[in-house]
């Protein structure tokens, strides 16, 4: 997992021992975040302009309920023209026509500013997306021939299958998979971060190449796997400008609703007329339009895909690339969260916490060899060693230029320092220590067994101390927790989320660090396959299920899951398999999305609530006064006593 | 509602059916304010907030709009 990830969010950053091996990243921290900002200059004078160009009927039918309105807005505007067109009115025609001007007006703007809501969504969303298509410009690809040499060709030619030779200061003309070669590439046009990525074949994690970003050192081989126009990038431009907005199920279920409701409205304002008829209060086709538009939810009828279009947006501004609105509004309906322990629920990296002293020695003198050992260890675990150390008290009080480093290796398993005074110190897995301090001709004693027991019972990895053969103690290494994950799980909890944490620990480590990070349930000694299972078994009970993944084993459960996040770094089939993609590769998004999807759903909810609310205020403003007219009959009541009576003298 | 006459009585619900369409554009855009609460009190809440206020705002705002138009 990329460890460097975490310090990108100030929330999530460590303060303790963490600050100083991840604060080298963090001067990015500020600048980066979203992708490159959209210029939102005269996004209104469009918008304005859209709105009017939204009028056409082709456009509106799409709609129901503003159909309606516009409908009636032509109706009121024919008997503007001439009142007696559906039918003889009584009253004075000069009047009529004011009156039906006034409301053709008003129903014209109501029509506009409905569109208007939804032009300046989509004009964000195209903000952002012109944004991101600066980003990319057709670039010059050497196309690989099959006798060796090379081709140049306009990116845009490029197919699946092509390889692309690039080298220094290129343009990687598309999506794809590095074959051959080891370079830097320069992604902070897409991640917004500004340190380089290695690429190299072979490696699940960092053989794929993003297209628009730059090479900066060395050449490699690409086989291209996406098509023109099919990229990461050009999907999300399509998604962000609406392109490809197709409505969600919620949506439709929404718009049904709404329709059935108009229907019912069109049926109970069709009555009114004989019923203002009978009861001697004649009423006009004018009126009866204001009456059914006021009834008509047009409040939500207006807003609807505005809101859809702000929930994909805001998923975009959060450096996410969803693959359709269903799977931003499937976020908002998810149930459990699977999530791996590293990188996501802890920090890629282990730091050091405490040590504990043996064979009687005190804490300092510990931390003192620890410090010792530590020196040369450019390891994030050896880092927080030496902060941990120099809390402690402890200090360096040799030469470190006269010093040599002894670096780890797979078959050692120790690090460690050979100090100028001749004397040996090493830190390392507690078994190499152990046989180091025997071949110095040391002897072990059984209380390093027992703080090596307390440490793994704690969940954490025990380091043993020497110095040459004597053992002066134990550094308790412990996996961090993300800060604010745990408040973080408590919101979701409370909101119905449950959430299960994979790991391949063992089953005490794994339960401790699930009830420091507060995770409802956790699984050990996880497989990848484990993953798929677990997502199986809670879809079977009727759960909608999220998680991320990186790698090509996680391919299956990633489009098994309801939202299935891939990392950027992760692999193409990864990337393939899931229906979101974080350009920042940060596990932790997940809950954001969560949070999302939520408010896009809450905010549906709510304004579709105080738009039905709103029609009763609207029907007792318009009733009354409909069958009020000319002062013939105060109200409704009324008249439905006089229909009472006749049937009672039948 | 008292208000000045029938006429006036629709145009000005038609005029607030209208203005509230972009009234509610940046609560569209921003989204309702995010607070982790459970599904029931999430739907006490918005119940309160927008079913109540929905059902009183429009009351008052038609009864402003219809002081403030000029039409009899």
């Amino acid at each position: 997992m990329l460890t460097d990830d975490i310090s990108r969010y100030p929330e999530f950053m460590q303060t303790p021992q963490g600050s100083n091996s991840l604060s080298s990243s963090s001067h990015t921290g500020a600048s980066r975040r979203h992708t490159p900002k959209a210029s939102m200059g005269g996004l209104y004078q469009r918008a304005i302009r859209e709105a009017f160009v939204k009028l056409n009927p082709r456009t509106e039918v799409k709609n129901p309920v503003m159909f309606i309105v516009w409908v009636g807005t032509i109706v009121t505007f024919l008997v503007t023209l001439d009142p007696n067109l559906f039918g003889t009115v009584q009253a004075d025609p000069a009047q009529q026509r004011l009156l039906n001007g006034l409301i053709t007006f008003i129903l014209f703007f109501t029509l506009v500013f409905a569109n208007f809501a939804e032009a300046v969504a989509e004009g964000r969303g195209k903000a952002q997306a012109d944004a991101l298509r600066s980003t990319r410009s057709d670039t010059i690809a050497r196309k690989l021939l099959p006798n060796g040499s090379t081709q140049e060709i306009s990116s845009t030619e490029l197919r699946r299958g092509d390889q692309v030779k690039v080298v220094a200061g290129d343009m990687i003309p598309a999506d794809g998979e590095v074959v051959k070669g080891v370079a830097s590439v320069d992604e902070s046009a897409i991640t917004g971060e500004s340190a380089p990525v290695l690429k190299q074949p072979g490696t699940d994690i960092m053989s794929s190449v993003t297209g628009g970003t730059r090479i900066l050192s060395d050449e490699l081989i690409i086989n291209v796997t996406s098509d023109p126009g099919q990229g990461f990038i050009d999907r999300m431009i399509a998604l962000v400008e609406g392109a490809e907005r197709s409505k969600t199920p919620n949506e439709i279920a929404l718009t049904v609703l709404l329709t059935v409701l108009t229907l019912v409205f069109l049926i109970v304002v069709a009555t009114v007329s004989p019923l203002a008829n009978y009861v001697q209060a004649p009423t006009t086709i004018a009126i009866l339009i204001s009456l059914l538009v006021a009834l008509i939810p047009t409040t939500i009828g207006g807003l609807l895909s505005a809101i859809g279009i702000a929930g994909m947006d805001r998923v975009a501004q959060f450096n996410v690339i969803a693959t359709s609105g269903r799977a931003v509004e499937a976020c908002g309906d998810i149930n459990t969260l699977v999530l791996d322990k590293t990188g996501t629920i802890t920090l890629g990296n282990r730091l050091a916490d405490q040590f504990i002293p043996v064979n009687g020695h005190t804490v300092e003198e510990v931390a003192q060899i620890a410090l010792a050992a530590s020196v040369f260890d450019e390891t994030p675990e050896g880092k927080s060693i030496v902060i941990l150390a120099e809390k402690n008290r402890a200090s360096v009080n040799f030469k470190t230029a006269d010093a040599t480093g002894v670096e780890f290796t797979a078959r050692t398993r120790m690090s460690g320092t050979d100090l100028p005074n001749g004397k040996e110190v090493r830190k390392g897995a507690v078994d190499a220590v152990k046989g180091f301090v025997r071949s110095r001709g040391g002897v072990v004693s059984t209380q390093l067994d027992e703080a090596y027991e307390r440490v793994s019972r704690l969940g954490g990895t025990p380091l043993a101390v020497c110095q040459d053969s004597e053992i002066y103690g134990v550094i308790y290494l412990k996996d961090i927790v993300k800060a604010g994950l745990r408040e973080r799980f408590d919101q979701l909890r409370r909101m119905g989320v449950k959430t299960i944490m994979l790991t391949g620990d063992n089953q005490i480590t794994a339960s401790v660090i699930a009830r420091e990070a507060g995770v409802d349930d956790f699984i050990a000694e996880a497989t990848p396959e484990d993953k798929i299972d677990v997502i199986r078994r809670e879809q079977s009970e009727g759960k909608l299920v999220a998680m991320t993944g990186d790698g090509t084993n996680d391919a299956p459960a990633l489009a098994q899951a309801n939202v299935g996040v891939a990392m950027n770094s992760g692999t193409q089939a990864a990337k393939e398999a899931a229906n979101m993609v974080d350009l920042d590769s940060d596990p932790t998004k997940l809950i954001d999305l969560v949070t999302i999807g939520k408010q896009l759903l809450i905010t549906r909810g709510a304004l579709t609530t105080f738009s039905i609310a709103n029609d009763i205020a609207k029907y007792f403003a318009i009733i009354p006064t409909i069958l009020q007219q000319q002062g013939l009959v105060p109200s409704i009541s009324c008249s439905l006593k006089v229909l009472d009576r006749q049937s009672f003298q039948r | 509602m008292q208000l000045k006459s029938p006429r006036s009585a629709i145009i000005s619900a038609l005029i607030y059916n209208a203005l509230i369409i972009p009234a509610l554009i940046p609560l569209a855009l921003k989204g309702v304010q995010f607070r982790p609460l459970t599904a029931n009190q999430l739907l006490r809440r918005n119940i309160l907030i927008f079913g109540l206020g929905g059902v009183i705002a429009p009351f008052i705002a038609i009864k402003i709009i219809d002081i403030l138009i000029p039409f009899a």
